[in-house]
């Protein structure tokens, strides 16, 4: 039996936190309103490029909020109850960071009327629309799940748990699709995407997870069992090494159509541009040093695997990012076999604006866990498993 | 495709199934307190109860501890229209010695519940053909022309008096620590149709007439058309869907006091344990004997008892 209970929330360093986050959130929305204000010419996008940062984020977002609530469902799907501890919590972060995504959407759309257009002019044969479906149902599965751990319905949350990771690998799959149905575009076009896309969830899901788990407890005097850490930072590092042989089988895939030559030169080895510098450094570069930190000793310390965690928070981050932007900056072959003039690849670096929108949205994230700690009792009062 | 069928099952379907699990969760609710057992007699009072004739009582005391079913009535009458025990709501600080009064919990609640029976009443001129005269006077009160359609005061009203409440929720220790999820729950989704109804009226209009006939469909089972639903607006049907869940939800709530506190016992028994015994429905049943059987029993040392001139049969 886990008992849950609220935190005191009246210390300094309780203040501190929420209006360091809120301070961020604040920022970011003025950046939001920058650019409803004057248009998407604030950020880095282009004509050619209309889907960067702020788009890498909305897959990413939905893949922490997937990916945490696999995590929550650890206990009741795969009836590990040691992991009974962070269900709830998870799930409050998968809620939190889902709303963040449906609003780097309204960021993305431009004027937040074009919202509903996806209700006035349904398209059945429109991945977007079955995202629209899935993303809303996926809150309101992940908001029941969350009830009924709270009302301790043991058998309804079992069936709930089973019924959310279902629908998290399935919202996520969506996601994917968006990208890996795109057959027009050179770099887009791949079945690899969606299951590297579930993958990178639970990867960047825990990442995050994990420091903020560690700070939680520290910071609330609360004891954790850090074997349970452990297990959960060696499943996240199983799973990057997972991620990197995807990397390297989608890219050789791709690199091997003649087509391609061009486009995949460019995303991968052309260093004038930032897409190779993204591919090498953030994401490779990332998802390595996580492993190589999770295999020496130091990787089963505190520091160890929060860091870790938060290194590969941000190459997933990276990996999105070189999903998107490299297919969108290389031409498309508009007639096979014809090159038109003119002819050019266009780089793409965001703009402060988009910067400020994704940490404003995952702040707004991280103040709702932090609040959401005060009012309802999602944090376990002790965090090991007690001895029989 | 459009969303014409969505529309249809909002419209046409959604009330019914939330009205149907709303009375029968209902009254399967009030059945289930009604058989509850009560094995105490546990009003709470703070007056001066019934005593000996020359101990005075004024009628505060009465209504604070009644005796009869008559001021038992009463004080049920005082509770449920004007929350007296929530105008109690005071708090002495041991440690800086202190009173504090916080009876705005009283007045922010009857603000509440008072605008929602207001609302309530108002949307009844869509459901009622034609509409009963005293909602014109009840508009007409309630309507302020400072806005065109004119400021309805209770719809603004029961929003801050929820908000206020809300913020009681979170901001204070106590209460945040006795709060459960559900708690916020019911309060978000009130908060939603609240401010759903307030943009519709204000901001996204929609058509009125349809919505009547929306409304006049439900009530005289007769669904209306596509036609029909495809002229509102689809701030409309959220309103409509968040109310039909609200009302599915009601019986699993706590919003259920407005039975429960007819059922409550610490309100609903007089104070008259002095005078009245109070039969413990879970007490065994009690198999006693008569007189006749316990002389059976001690023949022998009765018979000797009455012989030396002492009274052995009890005087019923």
């Amino acid at each position: 039996m886990v008992e849950f209970k609220k935190i005191d929330g009246r210390s300094n360093g309780y203040w501190l936190i929420c209006a360091i986050f809120f301070v961020l959130m604040m920022w970011g929305f003025y950046a939001w309103y920058l650019q409803l204000v004057y248009g998407h010419c604030v950020t880095g996008l282009s004509q050619r490029v209309p889907w960067g940062f702020g788009t890498a984020a909305i897959c990413y977002t939905i893949g922490a909020s997937a990916g945490s609530l696999i995590v929550s469902a650890l206990s009741g799907v795969f009836g590990k109850t040691e992991f009974k501890f962070f269900s709830r919590s998870a799930c409050v972060f998968a809620l939190a960071t889902i709303v963040a995504a449906m609003l780097s959407i309204m960021q993305d759309i431009g004027n937040p009327e074009n919202a509903l257009n996806v209700l006035m002019h349904y398209n059945p044969t429109s991945v977007f629309s079955w995202n629209s479906f899935l993303y809303s149902s996926y809150f309101v599965i992940g908001f029941v799940y969350l009830m009924a751990q709270f009302g301790e319905k043991h058998r309804i949350t079992k069936a709930l748990a089973v019924l959310a990771v279902a629908w998290a690998v399935l919202v996520h799959s969506g996601t994917g699709g968006i990208v890996g149905f795109v057959y027009s575009t050179d770099l887009y076009h791949s079945s690899l995407t969606i299951p590297m896309f579930i993958v990178s969830a639970i990867v960047s899901g825990l990442g995050l997870l994990i420091p903020m788990w560690l700070l939680t407890f520290k910071w609330t005097n609360r004891p954790l069992d850090r074997n349970l850490m452990w297990v959960l930072a060696k499943i996240m590092g199983a799973l990057t090494i997972l991620l990197l042989y995807c990397f390297a089988a989608e890219a050789l895939d791709t690199a091997y159509v003649p087509g391609n030559a061009g486009a995949i030169h460019m995303a991968l080895f052309d260093f004038r541009y930032p897409y190779a510098w993204d591919f090498w450094v953030i994401q490779v570069g990332g998802c390595l040093l996580t492993v190589l930190i999770l295999l020496t000793p130091w990787g089963k310390t505190d520091w160890g695997m929060g860091i870790a965690g938060f290194i590969v928070a941000i190459a997933v981050y990276g990996e999105r990012y070189s999903l998107i932007t490299p297919g969108l900056g290389y031409p498309k072959d508009l007639v096979p076999g014809m090159i038109f003039r003119p002819f050019w690849i266009v780089p793409y670096y965001p703009s402060w604006v988009e910067y400020a929108e994704i940490i404003g949205l995952m702040s707004m994230a991280c103040l709702v866990y932090c609040i959401g700690l005060k009012i309802f009792a999602i944090l376990p009062e002790r965090g090991e498993v007690e001895e029989e | 495709m459009s969303l014409v069928y969505l529309k249809l099952f909002i419209a046409d379907v959604l009330p019914y199934i939330a009205g149907i699990i709303f009375i029968v969760g209902t009254i399967n609710r009030i059945i289930n307190w009604a058989k509850s057992p009560v094995p105490l007699k546990i009003p709470t009072t703070c007056g001066q109860q019934k005593s000996l004739p020359f101990i005075r009582r004024t009628w505060e005391d009465r209504l604070d501890s009644p005796y009869t079913m008559c001021e038992t009535i009463g004080r049920m009458i005082v509770e449920v229209f004007l929350f007296r025990s929530l105008f109690r709501n005071t708090r002495y600080w041991l440690d800086k010695q202190k009173g504090v009064d916080t009876r705005w919990l009283w007045l922010f609640a009857l603000l509440f519940h008072y605008s929602m029976l207001i609302i309530v009443l108002r949307h009844l001129r869509f459901f009622a053909n034609p509409v009963p005269g005293f909602l014109s006077i009840i508009n007409a009160l309630d309507g302020q022309p400072a806005y065109v359609p004119a400021l309805y005061i209770t719809g603004i009203l029961a929003l801050v008096a929820l908000f206020w409440l809300w913020a009681r929720r979170i901001l204070c220790s106590r209460e945040r620590n006795i709060s459960y999820p559900a708690d916020h729950l019911i309060l978000a989704l009130v908060a939603a149709i609240l401010i759903t109804g307030n943009l519709m009226r204000y901001f996204f209009k929609v058509d009125l007439y349809a919505v009547k006939e929306v409304a006049l469909g439900i009530v005289s089972f007769h669904p209306v058309s596509a036609a029909v639903v495809n002229q509102i607006g689809w701030i409309f049907f959220l309103h409509l869907s968040l109310v039909c869940i609200t009302i599915a939800y009601l019986p699993f709530s706590k919003v259920m006091h407005f039975a429960g506190v007819f059922f409550s016992p610490t309100r609903n028994m007089p104070n008259d344990n002095r005078a009245h015994v109070h039969i413990n429905p879970w007490n065994p049943p009690y198999h006693g004997i008569s007189w006749q059987e316990y002389y059976e029993m001690y023949k022998d040392q009765l018979d000797e008892i009455a012989e030396n001139g002492y009274k052995v049969k009890p005087e019923v």
